[in-house]
């Protein structure tokens, strides 16, 4: 009974397939209540009360077990979605996304293929232009690999000294990630 | 609301075993001191391990579910400041 780090309790994995599992057999045993009657032959002679209590038992047990199972593959579903393993939305959350789309009328819809294209050719042109770079053959520049090429490959050269990047670390500097719950708990 | 119908659905299926278990005798086709007939003790063989199968299902479920819930407060104590204990 060591708390959240003992191996003795189940983790959410082993939450969820112990319900499955348990709701899996679950339905086994309704399925074979049900053939009993018929396979031990208590059901040739009429219907005595063996035969129905079996088949009466054995469907409720059947539904009881379809809805655990349901209940509890949503649950896992649910769970591994709130924690970001499944990036696709379930089918509520996709069809309620599709609606606010369509009631939107397109305005911030899917983007046009072509102005994608034309901004990423914009960007990736002086990356590959040798041309883009005057200086850049000269005795301290980057090497070019295959220079003349239509798409040469542009190698920078090594840097001794350490890169400065005060964008960054001053915005890093003292800040506390927090540290937030991500499982959906409902209960 | 769903965690609570599965957990639910696992004791309903424990309570059912434990029906099939005194079926027999509750319906009184198996009469008591008669040898038992075959329809009675496949419904209690049939009961027992649904009831097994029902109750240690329930039980992993909440001790996943308790060991979950140590888990978040550990992190929650952990995130919390030192000073505001």
């Amino acid at each position: 009974m060591g708390g959240a780090g003992s191996s003795a309790f189940p983790g959410p994995i082993g939450r969820y397939l112990s319900g499955l599992c348990a709701a899996g057999l679950g339905l086994c045993a309704a399925g074979w209540l049900a053939l009993t009657p018929l396979a031990f032959g208590y059901r040739g002679r009429g219907w005595h009360d063996a035969a129905l209590t079996d088949l009466a038992t054995g469907g409720g047990l059947a539904a009881v077990c379809l809805i655990t199972l349901t209940a509890w593959a949503v649950a896992w579903r649910r769970a591994l979605s709130a924690e970001g393993v499944l990036s696709r939305p379930w089918r509520g959350q996709a069809r309620s996304l599709r609606r606010r789309e369509r009631d939107s009328g397109g305005a911030d819809a899917a983007l046009d293929p072509a102005k994608v294209l034309a901004a990423l050719r914009a960007l990736i042109t002086p990356l590959l232009d040798p041309a883009a770079e005057p200086s850049a053959t000269g005795a301290g520049g980057p090497a070019v690999a295959g220079a003349g090429g239509p798409a040469a490959s542009v190698i920078p050269e090594q840097r001794n000294a350490p890169e400065d990047s005060p964008a960054i670390e001053p915005t890093l500097a003292g800040t506390e990630w927090p540290m937030t719950g991500h499982e959906e708990e409902e209960w | 609301m769903v965690s609570k119908i599965a957990l639910g659905g696992l004791l309903v299926m424990a309570a059912t075993g434990a029906w099939l278990v005194a079926a027999p005798f509750v319906l009184r086709f198996q009469p008591a001191g008669a040898p038992w007939t075959g329809a009675a003790r496949m419904d209690v063989a049939v009961g027992a391990i649904v009831a097994a199968v029902g109750f240690a299902g329930f039980f992993v479920a909440l001790a996943g579910r308790v060991r979950a819930l140590y888990a978040q407060a550990e992190r929650g104590l952990q995130a919390r400041p030192h000073g505001s204990q």
